[in-house]
């Protein structure tokens, strides 16, 4: 009797041991990986700086100094000043937060919105099917940003609308990414066998489906965090996001186009900061892939 | 002993671009409380699509076209979809062809096992039910329960998998179990002592079990009455010993004849010539004419009826009628 209880305990701690083992090896692939190296330190360090704005900005980004117009990069300001004398990484700082709450809150409310129409639509199959593909193919033929300034156009703007047309705008793609997984996975015979024992369709879509796709959906999230600071960026561009005085780096490089030539530090810098984020980012999102989907391993 | 299950007239059809498929052709059978009924055929007989309708679950484009299925006296195929989930894995359950994949990967066993429970009875304390899975699962022959049921399926074998799946169908106590090829995917030395769990548990349970398979031997072992299948219709039911012993239809005795047997030299192994017809329109003839040795004109100008030849042995063939 004692000697079972030692073998159990024995075992129980393997198992321990076993599942740390995973948990090491997981690590070990994650900070083996360039990509997710690189990508999540950008990734860390955008985070960082929009959490932090208040404490690491030098100066009130929307405080305007007219004695100190149009300068280049120096020790005091250290990337310059634009035409109302505001300190551009001070701009540069507080504009992260506008890109990053308009990232993730958008990616969020699209997943929120098309990972279930997808699931539903590739589920049910059928008319259901058809339907919503139909409304997501109306919606994949604008290009993302068009639909977004007709939205924009519509609505007027503010943040929230910014937010709000961000995410309509990438709808479709997590509601198709959604629906073919869906449809590879509701044919996996563990369904047929959930079904055969009595589940019903809430719970298969719960247990079975949901936690089947979440990897791709995942990836896919980090990727479109890229594309929807891009795409909100584009909006402040044309004028038609965030409106100003509230820093943001689409309207920073619309301003500094005007600018181009005598003060390019303004274009340059927000240019750079998009540039690098929607990067890093994007190499996160590559990075994760590698490591939780081994059959897309890049070899 | 009672009836359990009648099966009367099934039709299932699957509505094909080159035509309607007859899988399942006006199939009759009744399985009796504590009953192995055995259920044979080649490959695209139909005797998987019989199953899945009793459940209800026959994929597109297939269709249940007629019949009944009278379960406990109640026609499953007139219950709406609420009543049906109730019987499917608390009534009836169901256990597939291939064990590696019928577990959810992304799950740990126990868990699985605990669901099928939940689903049936979600008033149960949860900490009974995994109790429970415990017990099934040492019920069923996983060794160290207690850890094994935090595992994932890829750390089980294809026999514990299965297992796995004989514990979940069990889990609810059904009256009856479909098992649809439970061992094609198994090796040979797990496939008996699946076998040998199957039936203990029916003796335990008092289950009835359909076993659906293409392997005779081990009809022989375990069912007591069986029904040969072909193209969509039953061609020859009978008591298991009787079918042995004196097979009618010359589908059956070609059959048998297929199996090598160790007593007698044999240089090349017997085999019934051609394929399974698809049975498009339903039969217009017999449709084992083309394969039989034994074919007559008649054979091909209509199709013969499932004839009584003695107590509880019918046959579908012209030689006897």
């Amino acid at each position: 009797m004692s000697s079972q209880v030692v073998v159990e305990k024995y075992e129980q701690i393997e198992e321990k041991e076993i599942e740390q083992e995973i948990k090491r090896e997981f690590i070990k692939e994650l900070s083996e990986s360039k990509y997710f190296l690189f990508g999540g330190t950008i990734f860390f360090v955008v985070i960082t700086m929009a959490i932090l704005a208040p404490f690491i900005s030098p100066y009130d980004p929307i405080a305007q100094n007219m004695r100190e117009t149009l300068q280049p990069p120096s020790a005091k300001h250290f990337l310059g000043t634009d035409p109302f004398g505001r300190d551009v990484l001070s701009r540069i700082i507080w504009g992260s937060r506008i890109s990053l709450i308009v990232g993730i809150f958008s990616v969020f409310f699209a997943i929120v919105i098309g990972v279930p129409l997808g699931v539903i639509a590739g589920y049910f199959r059928g008319k259901v099917d058809m339907i919503i593909s139909r409304i997501l193919d109306v919606m994949l033929s604008f290009p993302g940003i068009i639909l977004a300034i007709v939205i924009m156009a519509v609505l007027g703007q503010s943040l929230n609308n910014v937010i709000l047309a961000v995410s309509i705008s990438m709808v479709p793609r997590f509601a198709r990414l959604a629906r073919g997984q869906t449809l590879s996975i509701r044919e996996k015979e563990f369904v047929l066998a959930a079904v055969s024992l009595g589940a019903s369709h809430f719970s298969i879509i719960k247990n079975h489906i949901l936690p089947n796709i979440l990897t791709p959906i995942i990836v896919q999230s980090t990727l479109s965090l890229g594309s929807a600071i891009i795409v909100e960026a584009s909006l402040s561009f044309l004028g038609l996001g965030v409106q100003p005085p509230t820093p943001t780096w689409g309207a920073m490089l619309n301003l500094g186009r005007q600018y181009l030539f005598t003060a390019p530090w303004m274009a340059y810098s927000a240019g750079l900061f998009i540039t690098l984020t929607v990067l890093g980012f994007n190499l996160l999102g590559d990075g994760l892939r590698d490591v939780l989907d081994p059959k897309m391993r890049r070899t | 002993m009672g009836t359990l299950l009648e099966v009367r007239n099934l039709k299932t059809y699957f509505h094909t671009r080159k035509g309607i498929i007859h899988a399942v052709d006006d199939v009759s059978f009744t399985i009796k409380e504590g009953e192995v009924f055995g259920l044979v055929g080649e490959s695209g007989c139909g005797k998987s699509m019989t199953a899945l309708s009793i459940l209800r679950l026959v994929p597109f484009p297939g269709k249940i076209v007629g019949g009944e299925i009278l379960f406990r006296g109640k026609d499953l195929l007139k219950m709406d979809e609420e009543e049906i989930r109730k019987i499917r894995g608390r009534k009836i359950s169901m256990i597939f062809q291939d064990p590696n994949t019928s577990l959810n990967p992304v799950f740990k066993v126990g868990d699985q096992v605990d669901e099928i429970q939940y689903i049936h009875f979600p008033q149960k304390a949860l900490k009974e039910i995994k109790e429970n899975t415990i017990r099934l699962f040492k019920k069923v022959g996983i060794a160290k329960a207690r850890i094994r049921r935090d595992e994932y399926p890829h750390e089980f074998s294809g026999g514990m998998k299965q297992r796995t799946m004989v514990s979940m169908s069990i889990a609810n106590i059904p009256d009856l179990l479909i098992a649809d090829e439970p061992t094609t995917a198994l090796d040979v030395t797990v496939q008996a002592r699946l076998i040998r769990l199957l039936l203990k548990l029916k003796e335990e349970y008092n289950l009835s079990i359909l076993l659906i398979t293409h392997n005779l031997g081990l009809v022989a072992e375990t069912c007591d009455r069986v029904a040969v299948m072909y193209s969509g219709k039953i061609i020859e039911e009978s008591d298991v010993y009787e079918l042995f012993d004196n097979p009618l239809h010359p589908y059956t005795k070609g059959l048998l004849n297929c199996i090598p047997r160790v007593d007698r030299d044999i240089d090349y192994l017997q085999a019934i010539k051609g394929y399974v017809p698809e049975n498009y329109g339903g039969w217009n003839k017999c449709m084992f004419f083309d394969r039989c040795d034994f074919a007559f004109d008649r054979c091909k100008l209509s199709v013969p009826n499932l004839k009584r030849i003695r107590k509880d042995h019918k046959v579908r063939c012209f030689i006897y009628e």
